[in-house]
């Protein structure tokens, strides 16, 4: 039976020349970085250029990774966050974002949806702006752990930090979600004295 | 369990699994307190939410035309970028290399050298053992010359110092364990002095003293003793003082 090359395998064949290698490669992985962009900056655009710049990235500086420091994912993570800040910071995406993300999500819900899928796509909206709205380093941590299902390890690692610090930012980073949702289904449902409670 | 033993407990479980928690003292205290109940299923609503975002996302990927580009980019940096040459076979390590050499052939050259040192220690400690007897004839040589020759006994230090190396500091003076006072005027350079013939130069040995070799760091130091029982004149004297700071001889000066 024979076991599908790991991540480092192909990119060691990559860096050889070999194209395929570096195709599967990207083909393992585009996705998840894709995602991750799109999470952390609420920007399909700024998702697509980032996943462009973290291959051309690997492309010409691969032979510079270390194994040994990081899986190869965690690094990719890691590239990207870099892309984004750097793409967020050039567009001034804080006060975009927003509209961006609320431009995204509402594409989630296609005129095709069930009610329940309606009811879906509208809460997953919600849960995205409360994300989009968490500070930079919280937001990276619940991205990259409850949305990436990385390891605290593999996100220690993107992220440049110890696994202490990505579970206290976690921890903080749930309470400021669940005070946000609170407050947005409170504001949903018309009450206003938990939503002058909760003024996040 | 404790309010916050549980919520430290918690946050160390990923927000996907905390409903598969199975700790007996966790859900002991979900049951007992209401507040860290509430505050679980908060986290149980959070974690849904999150999950419903996961779900909705889970199928976006970057459109193709990204593909494309990255793929471009990856030809021209690989033609730009010479080919990896390929890695030469694995050499054993010199060092590994050379042990096993030594190993193999220097151990028979080892202890060959081993064997001459061992023989060259044992030789050279035989002569350290010679010497005093050595030095005893030598000292009977002495004897001899100064029987036949007994002019030479009334030389004086500063006379024999003229063909004795170099005096070095007085360091050694300053061990002398006496209440004589030196004058540094009357003191006389540093004389190497056979042990024989300090006798016959009127010193007197001091008791359960070792012999003065030639090549020891002896001085000899002119200085004024005290007087005794009341005497009014003081007396002088000159003492020889070994390397390790002990009176080995006095002769008394006579004024």
């Amino acid at each position: 039976m024979l076991t599908e090359p790991t991540d480092e395998q192909l990119l060691a064949l990559a860096m050889s020349g070999d194209e395929d290698a570096f195709t599967a490669l990207y083909r393992r992985r585009q996705g998840p970085i894709y995602r991750f962009a799109l999470h952390m900056s609420g920007s399909a655009q700024i998702a697509e250029e980032v996943t462009q710049d973290v291959f051309i990235f690997l492309a010409q500086r691969g032979r510079d990774f270390d194994a040994s420091r990081a899986p190869l994912g965690a690094y990719l993570f890691g590239v990207a966050r870099n892309y984004v800040r750097r793409a967020m910071e050039r567009s001034f995406s804080e006060s975009l974002n927003t509209v961006a993300a609320e431009d995204h999500a509402d594409s989630l819900i296609s005129p095709e949806d069930t009610i329940e899928g309606i009811a879906l796509g509208q809460l997953s909206s919600t849960v995205w702006k409360a994300v989009l709205s968490l500070p930079e380093h919280y937001r990276e941590v619940v991205v990259l752990c409850d949305l990436q299902e990385c390891s605290y390890a593999e996100a220690a690692s993107a992220l440049g930090c110890a696994i202490g610090t990505i579970r206290s930012r976690l921890h903080r980073a749930h309470d400021m979600l669940a005070k946000k949702l609170r407050h947005s289904a409170a504001v949903a449902l018309g009450i206003p004295g938990v939503a002058a409670r909760c003024p996040s | 369990m404790i309010c916050r033993e549980f919520a430290k407990k918690v946050e160390e479980l990923p927000l996907s699994e905390l409903g598969q928690a199975s700790d007996s003292q966790l859900l002991a205290h979900q049951r007992e307190c209401a507040d860290c109940a509430e505050w679980l299923e908060n986290r149980h609503v959070l974690a849904g939410a999150l999950q419903v975002l996961r779900s909705s996302a889970a199928g976006l990927e970057a459109p193709l035309t990204v593909e494309q580009n990255v793929m471009r980019a990856f030809r021209s940096s690989a033609a730009t970028t010479p080919a990896a040459e390929p890695k030469p076979a694995p050499q054993p390590h010199v060092l590994a290399f050379r042990l096993s050499r030594f190993f193999e052939f220097g151990a028979y050259a080892a202890a060959a050298a081993a064997l001459a040192v061992a023989l060259g220690l044992g030789v050279w400690y035989w002569q350290q053992h010679r010497q005093p007897g050595d030095t005893t004839s030598a000292q009977q040589n002495t004897e001899q010359k100064i029987t036949t020759q007994p002019s030479d006994t009334n030389r004086q230090p500063e006379k024999i110092a003229e063909v004795s190396p170099p005096p070095k500091p007085a360091r050694a003076a300053q061990k002398v364990s006496t209440a004589a006072r030196v004058t540094a005027s009357e003191a006389a350079p540093a004389v190497p002095i056979l042990a024989a013939s300090q006798q016959a130069q009127g010193y007197t040995p001091m008791m359960l003293c070792d012999p003065l070799s030639c090549s020891g760091d002896e001085q000899v130091v002119r200085m004024e003793l005290p007087a005794v029982n009341g005497a009014q004149d003081s007396q002088m004297a000159d003492v020889i003082i070994g390397d390790d700071g002990l009176v080995r001889a006095i002769r008394i000066v006579q004024q």
